[in-house]
């Protein structure tokens, strides 16, 4: 089993932000021990920062562990097993090889001792020291002794000694005796490690922008940083956008973008990629809580490049009355007597002038300092950011040292997540070699604890209504609750608690759970999703059954819509409680039952992303079957003939189908077309026909990496004049027939054609304008007395693909912006073309005669409404295949077992393509490495006495899952098949199939409770 | 289909009959037969499962009373495939009941060759034994009366309210192996049989059964004109049944006299199930749960869930009912279960487009699904 071969492993990872959590957390999930290193206080990284965050305006960071719904990823890096989180502590200095490194790495120990320290909060309260807080740029003060963001949960309080008078008095005020001034030490040790992953994230100074538009000089010139704090309801505003010199509110607020990006002035050459995304998801907070306030971004070019994030701006622009600006201010001064700030930008060649109340800069992105890189030989660009090969994205210049997210190039969580869990699983598979791949699934079941001693005593009920740290408390008649409930029977208490979702909460509920010996357990808390799998595992570990617990939303369902109320919340809240109570003294045991997983995977579809799959999972020791429609594996990697970093895609195709050809793991099935499809993930089985013959394939997991294609398009003149040609039409020529090119004087590129349009495919296709960037530059040195221009809405040169821009600049390339309301328009004369267009610049028409005109079509999906129909798997609003969540599972389905990468869920760059292909293998080497799953706790069961044969349930069952056995003409269950959705056990006349759960007694007696 | 008339050259009609049955027992086209046979005391039939063909006297296949419905029976012999073919003779409300029971796997139609007697009407059991006590031959009565029309019953008796309304009085041979005809039948001198091909060649290839396509010419128009007036009065009944039981309150004084005995659920051929739910563990209320109900209403009628009881079977039952009315019969108290049935069961299978008993080939409602279904559901539909 490959986590057993991956469990005396030891990997450190280096950043404890979203790339970071989210590697360690795959990594130990898969039985790596894993050490997770962060320089600050707290892992987290930027995102504590993020209240909310685009295009969601959710969290969504739950979606980022292994396991989905699941918790909070700073909780979950503590609770995780295999997973060390070593805070404060930076790494000096990194000797070894493979297999054998030692990191020398530096931690800070403070005054406070986390061991002791329970978080009460007094410190806080009597500390006489205010400084300003780093944690939102010093937009708000905190206190000597401090937590470094609210939600923080790794250790306790820190002591800044720089600032701390030296009073005492938290010392004293300490219950627990947890402070001793003057004790903080620096510690250094060596920590050995088979790899290491690289994953410190950015810093975002703003040092390098002082002064720039007056920040720090005028108080209403704030950064992007304090804008976030701004919205944000733990916030010095309370989530309000206020003026900071006078707090009033501002009836005009300018965002300034590329403020320290694409800027080699400043040494940042490179787009910062999502400082147009932030601004205008900041920009949308401040309209929603201030709607009369007046937002304008001024911006270059708008960069939102996901999938949905087109539609963002639209809805920015549309619903929201957010006014974007293309246009550069120069200067911004302050009136010192009103305290506004007077920007001057250029509008149609005049430099302007116009007042606002706040101005916000966008800062950008800064490469993360790390000391040790330079000694160890770790190649890093000229911006500090980490090289790593453009086909095997995510190693560096070291063997077995890794690096993923924004340390690769300033980007987006989306792509850090995916970087993340990329590198993840190539550093797992390489973890694996050379040691023999073990067979899969020859594993022993461990059997779980004796929960029948427990289960069968006379019911203990205890009930803990929690406070949610104190948010729920005024909001419901906690004593007439408890009254209520002790009025019941077999109730043994009622507490209330305040944390039931932290490991102190749970330790809390474990010594009641002793203490009145109970073995019913009714939590009033807040939803399963977020609670549910966590008190599952709880119960098991203290050998009760999962059953044995029952969770109440009090907040969702009662708290949140009845707010206001605390007389209804209170009836609703005694309902819910007392038919919970008559729901667990009738609650069955969840049965034991373990399924073991096929550790096969089936990954439909041969191409770059496909393949890359099929070898990462390989590369953990599992064994895959490969499915190709056409006659060969590649796909869309045939038609590649070169990259804008130099690369060649004929290397990567060839290495690529030759791993795929040699690993005796995969299985390649070509010409092949899906038939049928049926079970559940662990346990699935598809039909593929190849010619005549039918093959039955038995998987645990699949992925879809069925690619896409470019658009088509009927517009100027595509197909009924020659010299009209798409991008790849062009990138063919340029190799193949570059001859044929030499004749053309006057060369046009037209981008966006049938993309971003509300009648066309609203999103943007991501690829286009690098792909016009790389021909261009390609065709300047095939015929350099060709004069090249490109009509571009916004060039949209993200990250590091920036510098090319730059590039294709200098050599002499023409950029013209146009407006899709005036689009160019193209007209043919006799044989030759007229193409008319707009100039921003020098505002008036102008006709060229293109020799050459190339359509940037952009990506459309490929036919995926069968596929989508056979595996029954949701596409998006385009026809992608749809990702679970849009921040953080990017390649999952939602459920488990089942996962698509590539142009299949989004166009996105080949590169990237590979980066997804893996996270993908990642994701299901995750969940096939589990070995087994346990069954449903509201698995069916069939009683043999009741059972009468109908077989109503056989034609009931959607899965399958429901047989008669013709002997006995009693009702079987396939469990490998059936998903628990009880619709058996609800056709069932007499209750012969009962769901565990749902079992008719308990939700009869839970019904007659509600509806009392 | 073929049909035959024969000549019972003076023997009498029950002479007839065993001596055909005794002739299909002893060819082996069946291993055993289950009849009506006259019982112990005389004044009753019950269905016997006949090996012996010497035992096969006193039996008569349309004697007018159905002390248990067939279908219950049929079902306990081939709910597993019983090794052998078994005949059985059966009444029209029985064969259909054969066919529901059969789209729940309750019985193995491969097993049984079935063999659907005309119905001319039956009595309560305890009317049949009076009249039968009193040396009446309510059965020879009726089979005279048929043979030219309808059938009235003996003086001062009433047949069952649920043959009274009655639309399927006779069957065809789609749904049976082989009918015997009553009606438009001089059963005193005469016997005559309907049968689909097949069977009809097996019967004759074995000397059972001679087909001489001989048929009766008013047979067709007694039985049309028959189920007609039985469908006049079957809406009169259940009309004036509806009116009476049009709300919950009319509900509750239906079953007031109930005294859940569960009788209804024990011979309704339709309720297959082992063990009914409501004698189940589910059911199973405990003291604090009754006492939270009383509590909450200031009383409720004890023992609890009577209403719940009728409504649940209603539920799981009324797609399938077939209108035997053997919970009437079944009923100590008289409370009229087969007019609730069949007038919910009527709008119920006219909702799905279905009728019980129609066709083997027909699905069950609730294995079935139709796209429109979500939408009339969700009271969405146009």
């Amino acid at each position: 089993m490959s986590t057993k071969s991956l469990a005396n492993k030891n990997v450190v990872v280096v950043g404890g932000g979203f790339a970071g959590m989210t590697a360690a957390l795959q990594l130990a999930g898969q039985g790596v021990e894993v050490t997770l290193l962060e320089k600050e206080a707290a892992i987290g990284g930027f995102f504590p920062l993020l209240d909310n965050t685009f295009p969601t305006h959710s969290c969504g960071v739950c979606f980022l562990s292994p396991k989905q719904p699941a918790y909070c990823p700073f909780v979950e890096c503590r609770l995780s097993r295999n997973l060390t989180v070593k805070t404060s502590s930076r790494p000096l200095s990194l000797k070894g090889e493979p297999g054998a490194f030692r990191l020398g790495i530096e931690t800070v120990s403070g005054c406070v001792d986390p061991q002791k320290c329970i978080d009460c909060g007094k410190c806080v309260e009597i500390c006489p020291v205010e400084t300003p807080s780093e944690f939102s740029d010093g937009l708000e003060m905190r206190k000597a002794v401090y937590k470094v963001f609210p939600k923080m949960v790794s250790g306790g309080y820190l002591l800044d000694e720089e600032n701390c008078n030296q009073c005492g008095a938290c010392v004293e005020a300490c219950p627990t005796g947890a402070i001793e001034l003057g004790k903080a030490a620096t510690v250094t040790e060596e920590l050995e490690a088979d790899a290491i992953l690289l994953t410190p994230g950015f810093t975002l100074e703003e040092g390098g922008i002082k002064g720039e538009y007056g920040f720090g000089r005028y108080a209403n010139v704030i950064t992007s940083r304090q804008m976030e704090r701004m919205i944000s309801f733990s916030g010095p505003t309370g989530g309000r956008p206020l003026t900071v010199a006078d707090k009033k509110v501002p009836s005009k607020i300018a965002f300034i973008q590329c403020v320290g990006s694409r800027d080699i002035s400043c040494g940042r050459g490179y787009c910062s990629s999502v400082c147009c995304m932030y601004a205008t998801k900041q920009a949308m907070f401040v309209k929603q809580r201030s709607p009369e306030t007046e937002v304008v971004v001024y911006y270059m070019d708008l960069r939102g490049m996901g999938k949905d994030y087109e539609k963002y701006f639209n809805r920015a622009r549309n619903e929201f009355g957010i006014e974007y600006r293309r246009s550069m201010v120069s200067t911004v001064h302050e009136d010192p007597r009103s305290r506004r700030l007077n920007l001057v930008y250029e509008r149609d060649g005049k430099f302007v002038e116009e007042a606002y109340d706040l101005v916000v800069l966008s800062l950008g992105f800064d490469a993360p300092r790390l000391d040790f890189a330079a000694d160890c030989g770790l190649e890093l660009d000229d911006y500090g950011f980490v090289r790593t090969p453009e086909f095997s994205p995510g190693r560096t210049s070291i063997e077995g040292v890794f690096a993923a997210g924004a340390f690769c190039g300033p980007k987006d969580i989306p792509e850090s997540v995916l970087e993340a869990q990329a590198a993840a699983a190539d550093l797992a598979g390489m973890l694996m070699q050379p040691a023999a791949k073990e067979a899969e699934g020859d594993g022993e079941v461990a059997a779980g604890p004796d929960e029948g001693a427990v289960w069968s005593e006379e019911p203990r009920i205890g009930f803990f209504l929690c406070f949610c740290a104190g948010t729920l408390g005024a909001e419901l008649d906690y004593a007439a609750l408890t009254t209520g409930m002790k009025r019941l029977s077999h109730v043994a208490c009622v507490e209330t608690v305040d944390d039931l979702c932290t490991p102190e909460g749970l330790k809390g509920l474990r010594r009641f759970i002793g203490e009145y010996e109970l073995n019913r357990v009714v939590l009033a808390a807040c939803s399963v999703r977020e609670l549910g799998r966590k008190v599952d595992a709880f119960a098991t570990e203290i050998g009760f059954n999962r059953n044995a617990f029952t969770i109440v939303n009090l907040r969702e369902q009662v708290i949140f819509p009845l707010s206001g109320s605390p007389e209804a919340a209170t009836g609703k809240a005694l309902s819910l409680l007392r038919a919970a109570h008559a729901g667990i003294f009738r609650a069955l045991p969840a049965p034991n039952r373990k399924e073991r997983l096929e550790p096969r995977t089936l990954v439909v579809g041969g191409g770059t992303a496909g393949m890359g799959t099929a070898l990462t999972l390989a590369g953990y020791g599992f064994p895959v079957t490969l499915v190709e429609k056409s006659e060969r594996l590649g796909g869309r990697l045939h038609q590649a003939r070169f990259t804008l970093e130099g690369g060649d895609p004929g290397t990567l195709l060839s290495r690529l189908v030759a791993e795929v050809e040699e690993t005796e793991n995969i299985d390649i099935l070509l010409a092949a077309e899906i038939v049928s499809h049926e079970g559940r993930p662990g346990a699935f089985k598809t039909v593929i026909r190849v010619g005549e013959t039918d093959h039955l394939v038995s998987h645990g997991a699949l992925v879809i990496a069925t690619g896409a294609r470019e658009a088509a398009t009927d517009e100027y003149l595509y197909g009924e004049q020659e010299q009209v040609l798409t991008q790849s039409d062009l990138e063919s020529r340029l190799t193949d027939a570059p001859e044929s090119l030499q004749v053309c004087r006057e060369i046009v590129m037209i981008q966006c054609v049938g993309s971003r349009e509300a009648n066309g495919r609203e999103y943007c296709s991501r690829v286009c304008c690098t792909h016009a960037l790389k021909n261009a530059l390609r065709l300047q040195e095939t015929v350099p007395e060709a004069r090249i221009t490109i009509l571009y809405r916004d060039l949209r040169a993200y990250g590091l693909f920036e510098d090319y821009y730059r590039q294709a600049r200098d050599a002499g390339i023409l950029f013209t912006p146009y407006e899709v309301d005036n689009k160019p328009v193209v007209e043919a004369a006799g044989s030759a073309l007229k193409l008319k267009y707009y100039d921003q610049i020098l505002r008036r028409e102008m006709t060229l005669e293109p020799d050459l005109l190339v359509l940037s079509t952009g990506i459309e999906p490929g036919d995926n409404g069968g596929l989508a129909e056979i595996f029954n798997l949701p596409l998006d609003a385009y026809g992608f295949f749809a990702e679970a969540n849009s921040k953080a599972a990017l390649v999952d389905f939602v459920g488990e077992g089942r996962y698509h990468c590539g142009l299949a869920s989004a166009p996105v760059h080949f590169r990237e393509t590979l980066v997804r292909a893996r996270a993908a293998a990642g994701r299901a080497a995750t969940f096939l490495g589990q070995l087994e799953i346990g069954s449903d706790k509201n698995a069916v069961e069939v009683s043999d006495r009741l059972c009468s044969g109908c077989g109503l349930c056989v034609t009931a069952c959607p899965y399958g899952a429901r047989t008669i056995n013709p002997a006995s003409m009693i009702a079987e269950i396939d469990y490998a098949l059936c998903h628990g959705c009880g619709a058996c056990a609800a056709v069932c006349p007499n209750g012969a199939t009962q769901q565990i759960g749902f079992v008719k007694s308990q939700v009869m007696a839970m019904g007659s409770e509600l509806i009392r | 289909m073929k049909t035959t008339i024969i000549d019972l050259a003076g023997a009498s009609f029950n002479d007839g009959i065993e001596a055909f049955l005794t002739r299909l027992l002893e060819s082996g086209l069946v291993g055993s037969l289950l009849v009506p046979k006259k019982t112990t005391g005389g004044d009753n039939y019950v269905h016997a499962l006949i090996k012996n063909p010497a035992l096969l006297a006193d039996t008569d296949i349309a004697a007018p009373v159905m002390p248990v419905q067939a279908a219950r029976i049929i079902s306990n012999l081939t709910f597993r495939d019983p090794g052998e073919k078994i005949g059985v003779v059966v009444r029209p409300c029985e064969a259909r009941a054969l066919v529901e029971l059969s789209k729940f796997k309750q019985i193995t139609r491969e097993s049984l060759l079935i063999i659907a007697v005309d119905c001319l009407g039956t009595y309560e059991p305890k009317v049949f034994s009076a009249l039968m006590k009193e040396g009446g031959d309510p059965a020879g009565d009726l089979r005279r009366q048929a043979s030219s029309g309808p059938c009235q019953p003996a003086d001062g008796a009433v047949f069952r309210t649920a043959c009274t309304i009655c639309e399927h009085p006779a069957l065809s041979c789609e749904l049976v192996d082989l009918v015997v005809g009553l009606y438009g039948v001089d059963s005193g001198s005469e016997l005559y049989f309907e049968a689909g091909d097949e069977i009809a060649t097996a019967l004759g290839e074995k000397g059972v059964l001679e087909f001489n396509d001989l048929t009766c010419g008013k047979r067709d128009e007694i039985i049309t004109s028959l189920k007609e007036s039985r469908i006049g009065e079957r809406d009169q009944v259940l009309g004036e049944f509806s009116g009476r039981v049009d709300s919950l309150k009319g509900i509750q004084a239906l079953l007031s006299t109930c005294m859940r005995c569960h009788n209804c659920m024990i011979n309704c051929p339709i309720c297959y199930c082992r063990e009914c739910v409501f004698r189940s563990p589910t059911f199973e209320h405990t003291p604090d749960q009754y006492l939270g109900w009383a509590e909450d209403k200031g009383a409720i009628r004890m023992p609890a869930n009577t209403v719940m009881f009728h409504l649940t079977r209603l539920n799981h039952m009324v797609i399938s009912c077939i209108g035997c009315g053997m919970c009437d019969t079944a009923c100590p108290n008289d409370i009229p279960v087969m007019s609730l049935f069949r007038t919910v069961g009527g709008q119920a299978q006219a909702m799905m487009e279905y009728e019980p008993g129609r066709s083997y080939d027909e699905p069950a409602p609730a294995t079935t699904f139709r796209d429109n279904e979500l939408e009339e559901e969700a009271g969405c539909g146009h």
